[in-house]
Formats: C-alpha cells, sequence, structure tokens
C-alpha cells in the first residue's frame, strides 16, 4: 500500500466525513482530530471509520457515585461517548488517586485508544479494561495487551487487580498524577507517530480514501441556478476609468 | 497607568519594553491601542489595508534580504503554447524545486473559482528538496489527469499551484513581444491564481511537516511563495509563447515584468475560515495593532516624513492604476487619493506626534483613507514591525485546548468578561441569523443560502459564533457554579467545541470579530477584503457583496532582483522593493 492521506488532509475531511454519520458539529469537529492523532499510530483505523454506523439515536445515562462513572452509553458510538467520558474523568481525577468510568452499550469499540488519546491530552494516565485484553495511555504513549500485569505504577497495579471487564462493558481507571502509570516497553510513541504522519502521511487504501471523500460529499449541497448564483461569483462589467 | 485588557502577550511585552525608552514612552504606546470593541468590527476590519506587516510583504522582504536564488532550468512551448517549466530554488540552505505546466491554450476564459475544478490552464507543484526526473514526471503525468480527486502527490510536495491565463491580458502581452515591442498598456497581471492546494490537501505534505527551520513552516509563507512563483513562471510563459510564435521576438522588458501581479479573486469561503480560525485574526489584529500604536506615538522627524511621502506616492499609483470600486458601500479610489493627497500636504507641517496627525485624518477624512494611513504609518517604523513580526508564527501556533477542569462559575466569567457582545445580541428576529454556508456539490464550492429556504442547513459551515456563544451560555445555566467543564461536556459532548474555542481566547486582546456572520445584512466582502489585506493585496475591487478580485505582488521583486541582491544577514531588515 503505497498510498498514502496526509494528517491535514484527514483533519479537513474527517469533520465532514463525520457530521455525514449524523454527528452535531462540535462532536465532529472533535472526534476528527482524535481520530486522525489514533490513526498516526494505527492506520487501519481508517478502514472502520469509513464504514462506521450512521449516530445512534439513544440517549445516554449516567451516575456518578464513589469515584466512579456508571455510564450507560445507549448504543452511542465511542466517537461521541469516549471523549466526553474522558473530560469528566479529568474533570473529576483531582478528587482520588484513582477514578474509573464503566461504560456499557457503548458502539464501535474499535475507537477506544482514540478516546484514551482524549484522556492523555488531559495529562491523564488511563487504562481501558475490555474484553480481550487492556489499552492504556500516558504522556505520548499508547500501549495495548492483554495481561494487565505488563502494566505498572499505581493504575497499572490497580487495573491488575480488576478482573477483565465482563461482556460488553468497558472500565476505565484513570488517574491524574504523574507516574502513575508505567507501560511496556513495546509501547508506541504517539508523539513520532504524529510527526511521523505530518511530515510523510498515514498509510491508507485507495478504497478507504475513496469512502471518506464520498462520506464527506454526503454534506454537499445539490446545486441549482440559485444555489451557483450564491457563489456570488457574477462578474459585472468594469466601467472605464 | 493605562492598561490594555487583556495584557500584551509576553512576547509582544518584551519587545515593546525594549522599543520605548522609559515607563511613560510604554504607556503612552499602549493607550493609543484601540479597543477591541472599536477595532473588531467588521465595520472597522474591512476598512484594513495591506501593509509592511500584510504576509506578502514580510515574504517577499524576506525573499529578497536573505538573498533567495531562483533558477529556471526548463522552459519551453510548442505552437499551441504548451510546455513544461522547472525551477530550483535555494532558500537559506534549503533546497526547493518548482514545475509548471502550461497546458494548450484552449481559447476559454477561466476565472479560477473552486467549482472549475481541475480545469485549469497551468498546474505547478512545489517540491521540498530536489526530486529527480523520473519523480518530476510523474507529478507532471498527475497534472494531466485534470480530475478533481482522483490526482494525487505525496508529501514531498508542499502544494499545487493551479492558475488561469487572463485571455486579454496574455494574448495582449503576446501579440506585442512577438511584434518585437513591449505592451502598451497596464496589464496587472498576466495569470489568475486558481488557488494555492496545499496543508495535506490531495497529499500533500502538511504544514506542520514542513521543518522548522524551512522559512516556509510560517503562516501563509508557503502560499505566498508558490503564488509568487506563478507570477514568476507566469512572465517566462508569455515570453517563451512570443519566442515561439517569432524567435526574433522582444523579452518582456524588466520595468513591464515587474509591474506584473498575479490575479485573484476571492470567495466567501474566506468568512468560513476566519470564524474556524480565530486565534490567526486575533494575532494579525494585535501585532498590526500594536504596531500602529507604537508609531503613533512617535515623535515625526524629518526621515520619518521622507518615508511617509515616499509610501504615500507610490500608494497613490497604486490607486491611480487599480481598477474602479464599481461597489457603492466601498469608497471609490478617486476619494482615498484626494484623502492620501490631503495628508501629502499635512505633511509638510505636522509636527509632534504621529497621533496628532492620525487624528487630523480621523477627524477630517474617510475611514478607508483612514485605514490607508495607518497601514502608511508602519512604514515609519519598520524596526519595531520586524521586532514583533515573530508574534504571526508564535500567535498562529496557538492550540485550541479544552480544560475540562475549569468550574462553570469560570467559564460564565471567561462569557461575561469577553462575549458581552454576542450575550446581549438580539436574536429574536430571523434576520439576525438569516443566513448560512454550505458546500456545493460543485467541487465543495462554499456558498451562502438562506434558513428554511435552502436545503442542508443541516450540514451548515461553522460561521455563527454568536448562537454557538448564546446557546452555551444557556446550557450553562442548567449547571451549578461549582461543577466543571467536563461534566458539561459528558451531557453535551458538541459544547465542546464551544468551551474550548472560549477557554483559548481568553487572554488575547483582539480575539472575535464581534458581529454576527449569519446576520442578513452583512456583506461577505467586507471580511474577504480584510483577509485579502492581512495577505497583502492592494487595490482590492469587490465585484458583488459576494467576491473580491484584487492583484498579488504588482511591482514587488522578481528573481533578478534578489539575484542582484547581495546575501544578506538573516537580521538584515531592509525592504527591496522596486
Amino acid at each position: 500500500m503505497s498510498l498514502t492521506v496526509a494528517h491535514g488532509e484527514l483533519t479537513r475531511v474527517l469533520p465532514w466525513a463525520i457530521r455525514a454519520l449524523g454527528y452535531a458539529f462540535g462532536t465532529a469537529d472533535r472526534a476528527a482530530r482524535l481520530v486522525t492523532d489514533a490513526a498516526a499510530v494505527d492506520p487501519a483505523l481508517l478502514d472502520r471509520i469509513a464504514t462506521a454506523a450512521p449516530r445512534a439515536a439513544g440517549t445516554p445515562r449516567w451516575t456518578f457515585a464513589e469515584g466512579c462513572l456508571h455510564y450507560d452509553a445507549a448504543g452511542l458510538s465511542l466517537l461521541e461517548a469516549g471523549p466526553a467520558v474522558m473530560d469528566f474523568l479529568a474533570a473529576r481525577a483531582g478528587e482520588a488517586p484513582v477514578v474509573e468510568a464503566r461504560l456499557t452499550a457503548a458502539a464501535e469499540p474499535f475507537l477506544l485508544g482514540a478516546a484514551l488519546l482524549a484522556g492523555a491530552a488531559h495529562g491523564l494516565s488511563v487504562v481501558a479494561l475490555a474484553e480481550g485484553g487492556w489499552q492504556a495511555a500516558a504522556g505520548t504513549r499508547l500501549a495495548t495487551g492483554r495481561g494487565a500485569a505488563a502494566l505498572s505504577g499505581p493504575l497499572g497495579e490497580a487495573a491488575s487487580r480488576r478482573a477483565a471487564a465482563p461482556g460488553a462493558e468497558i472500565v476505565i481507571l484513570a488517574a491524574a498524577a504523574p507516574g502513575a502509570l508505567g507501560l511496556p516497553q513495546d509501547a508506541r510513541d504517539t508523539g513520532a507517530a504524529l510527526a511521523e504522519a505530518f511530515a510523510r502521511g498515514i498509510p491508507v487504501s485507495a478504497e478507504t480514501l475513496a469512502a471518506l471523500y464520498a462520506l464527506e460529499t454526503v454534506t454537499w449541497a445539490p446545486t441549482s441556478e440559485r444555489s451557483r448564483a450564491q457563489a456570488g461569483f457574477t462578474p459585472r462589467p468594469v466601467p472605464a476609468s | 497607568m493605562p492598561t490594555l485588557s487583556p495584557a500584551l502577550p509576553d512576547f509582544l511585552a518584551e519587545r515593546l519594553r525594549e522599543a520605548t525608552a522609559d515607563a511613560a514612552d510604554h504607556d503612552r504606546v499602549i493607550a493609543l491601542m484601540r479597543p477591541a470593541d472599536e477595532v473588531m468590527r467588521v465595520d472597522t476590519l474591512r476598512l484594513f489595508k495591506a501593509s509592511r506587516l500584510s504576509f506578502a510583504d514580510m515574504f517577499c522582504r524576506r525573499m529578497a534580504t536573505r538573498g533567495w536564488q531562483i533558477r529556471r532550468v526548463a522552459g519551453e512551448v510548442d505552437d499551441e503554447g504548451a510546455g513544461q517549466f522547472v525551477y530550483e530554488i535555494e532558500a537559506e540552505g534549503h533546497e526547493m524545486t518548482y514545475i509548471a505546466r502550461a497546458y494548450p491554450w484552449d481559447g476559454v476564459e477561466k476565472v479560477g473559482r473552486r467549482s472549475d475544478g481541475a480545469l485549469r490552464d497551468m498546474f505547478g507543484a512545489l517540491f521540498v528538496g530536489r526530486p529527480d526526473a523520473a519523480r518530476i514526471a510523474r507529478e507532471f503525468a498527475t497534472f494531466d489527469v485534470k480530475s478533481e480527486g482522483v490526482m494525487r502527490t505525496d508529501a514531498d510536495v508542499i502544494g499545487w499551484t493551479p492558475a488561469n491565463r487572463s485571455s486579454r491580458h496574455f494574448d495582449a502581452a503576446v501579440d506585442a513581444l512577438a511584434a518585437g515591442r513591449q505592451p502598451e498598456e497596464d496589464l496587472a497581471y498576466l495569470m489568475r491564481n486558481g488557488g494555492f492546494q496545499a496543508s495535506g490537501r490531495n497529499g500533500s505534505i502538511s504544514f506542520q511537516g514542513i521543518s522548522e527551520d524551512n522559512p516556509l513552516s510560517h503562516p501563509f509563507f508557503a502560499d505566498i511563495f508558490a503564488i509568487w512563483l506563478v507570477r514568476v513562471f507566469s512572465i517566462d510563459l508569455v515570453n517563451a509563447v512570443a519566442r515561439r510564435r517569432n524567435p526574433g521576438a522582444a523579452r518582456l522588458a524588466p520595468d513591464a515584468a515587474r509591474s506584473l501581479g498575479i490575479g485573484n479573486s476571492s470567495g466567501q469561503g474566506m468568512c468560513v475560515a476566519l470564524q474556524r480560525w480565530p486565534h490567526w485574526v486575533a494575532t494579525w489584529v494585535l501585532v498590526r495593532e500594536l504596531a500602529l500604536a507604537y508609531a503613533k506615538s512617535r515623535e515625526i522627524t524629518p526621515a520619518g516624513r521622507a518615508t511617509l511621502s515616499e509610501s504615500l506616492a507610490r500608494t497613490i499609483a497604486i490607486y491611480r492604476s487599480s481598477d474602479p470600486q464599481v461597489e457603492d458601500y466601498v469608497v471609490p479610489n478617486g476619494q482615498i487619493i484626494a484623502g492620501l493627497t490631503r495628508i501629502e500636504g499635512w505633511l509638510a507641517t505636522a509636527a509632534g506626534t504621529w497621533d496628532s496627525l492620525a487624528r487630523r485624518v480621523e477627524e477630517q477624512l474617510d475611514g478607508e483613507t483612514r485605514e490607508q494611513f495607518h497601514s502608511l504609518l508602519l512604514d515609519t517604523v519598520p524596526e519595531f514591525c520586524d521586532a514583533v513580526a515573530p508574534w504571526f508564527a508564535i500567535g498562529a501556533g496557538r492550540q485550541r485546548r479544552f480544560d475540562p477542569c475549569m468550574s462553570v462559575a469560570g467559564l460564565r466569567d471567561i462569557l461575561r468578561r469577553n462575549y458581552g457582545w454576542a450575550l446581549t445580541t438580539d436574536r429574536s428576529l430571523a434576520a439576525t441569523h438569516q443566513h448560512f454556508w454550505y458546500h456545493s456539490v460543485d467541487n465543495g464550492e462554499q456558498r451562502r443560502g438562506d434558513r428554511i429556504i435552502d436545503p442542508h442547513e443541516a450540514f451548515e459551515s461553522f460561521i455563527d459564533h454568536v448562537g454557538l456563544i448564546q446557546r452555551l451560555a444557556s446550557v450553562l445555566t442548567a449547571f451549578p457554579d461549582g461543577a466543571r467543564a467536563g461534566e458539561v461536556a459528558l451531557a453535551h459532548p458538541d459544547l465542546h467545541y464551544a468551551m474550548s474555542r472560549v477557554q483559548y481566547l481568553d487572554g488575547l486582546p483582539y480575539a472575535e470579530i464581534r458581529d454576527s456572520i449569519a446576520h442578513r445584512d452583512f456583506r461577505p466582502a467586507d471580511l474577504i477584503r480584510f483577509f485579502l489585506g492581512s495577505l497583502g493585496i492592494r487595490g482590492a475591487v469587490p465585484l458583488s457583496i459576494r467576491y473580491v478580485r484584487g492583484t498579488f505582488f504588482q511591482r514587488e521583486v522578481l528573481p533578478e532582483d534578489i539575484a542582484a541582491t547581495a546575501p544578506a544577514a538573516a537580521d538584515q531588515t531592509e525592504e527591496v522593493r522596486a
């Protein structure tokens, strides 16, 4: 696969592509940047976004008690719910050494890594436990694995003491303290991946790129004589000086 | 002691301290800075004119004083005017390459709008480094595809420069040269900018990917350089076509060539960009207003008089050669020329600080002339302008970040401090937010529709910051003061944008355009003129309320001018202007 898509190209196209899926401007604006940054680390993410489902109509419900957010996403994608939960955890992270969120019924779990980047951008160390393994982010590093024993630091130890998240549930543990989480050696350097994406682009298949652009064009209005007139490009004769 | 609220950013505050004699001197400058409530209105911004702090001016000065070398190494055309041109560039230790493909002239005038897609008279590409012949051939082959959406490049390309011939100007120049003489009329330009496609478009390198030590890693310098290269190419092309027609054809004389710029027409998509990147606007206005206040605070000297007199004469000449204004909401060029001529007359007896003359201008002349005078006043303080110019890059680098820990009381405080103008805007009438911007299927061209009447409001481009702020304020009423912004974001994820916007703009003296862009009576051309002035276009002429025509680079340097200038020290600031 020799085709690449530029980081700046994705941050220009994805907001519209995501809006085409039914997301509001503010949500799409943020998700586009997160997805682009996450794709710099994992380009395959673009394939999933290109075939993502339209925004679900569900209304999420949540409670927060004893340092734990219980969030029923009601079918909403992590594209929308994930960053919002990270915002909430960041707002509460100063209240306890570790704050927690338990997400149920969140769609498109492949976006968990992107959501964790939102947490890391807030200065959090975050570990997400889901069926099949964990993902974690701290600073500019992102890691995935199966046994949480690979994680160290107070947050890593807290994660390794937890049982695997049951069923469709996702457990997210977050801490604001510096050094709360140690990641394994093979963690990806998101800063380096971003620098590479800026300078050389992100590998992408022609099909995926075409699908992303096709999504964008959903947001383009049909043309008409009236529409063309609304471009305002109707030169009038310039009088002689 | 006068204060600016919010205070100057540290960088600019330090430059001002260095440039002022004492605290009283410093305070005089601060006192002369105009309030945001006056400056950040569309009715003021629309009057702003290009100055030595416009991007094209700053770039051309840098290119000239730092001895950039631009050499054409290939460039011949066939009988139809088609050909391939290659230029090698050395810029402050960086090699770049520009290639340009001229297509056979089809006799069809193309005005250069986005909906034209890839149907252009020329395509160019600016490379980082020295691509080999195979890479150049591949790029030329890509141009020949001529199908928007299918054409792709790689990250070794900074951007593409589509452009179109002005058939009348181009043909007139060729006819004259082929006949062995110089063109008789002032042609203004030979080609029109078709919109620089860069910053990741079509797979080109992202702006952040350009190495930091590359001079094009500066806001708008890549755009400006690329368009300047189109100008160079247009002159080479017209010479080549004339030579093909008649081997004994005349070459465009240096003075005639230097008088040629690049035509430019800009549409209302520019308004969307200004709303999307408010920290750009804040940066441009802050640098200009600070430099203007500094200039006003200086004593009038004989040298300053001479400088301003020269600037007035040069500017009057530009207005004289510009197309006449045809919209009644723009002051006619003749009136501005008359005003500038009166200022020239006042200059001999002007005394005290430049502010005294500025007050006289403000009292007796129209707003367009006033802002033109302000732009020229910057010529009297070139060292200070150069000292504060780095803020263009620093300020543009500001990142919109969301602080989820901020209390709702803190958010409310920002809204009260910075957005009273938006919160008190009466939106009860539909006219206050009648318009929306949308992309059309005609290659995504930005257009402006009427709500209810036109389709696709659901996919409007963001321009309605007044509505956004009012919605944020409204939603915040449902939260207690002690709640955190992160809690608001959990309940309203779409308000992340609104909250991060007000947070990151807080602390900037000139943040946000303080009028509704969605209002029925807003004229897109007003903000287009502001944008074009910031870029460096002079003599801009709105041809409707929706688009503005102008010319880049008229009377600016050409490669041979730069070659004739010895490379200077990096800190040399002498202006090289024909």
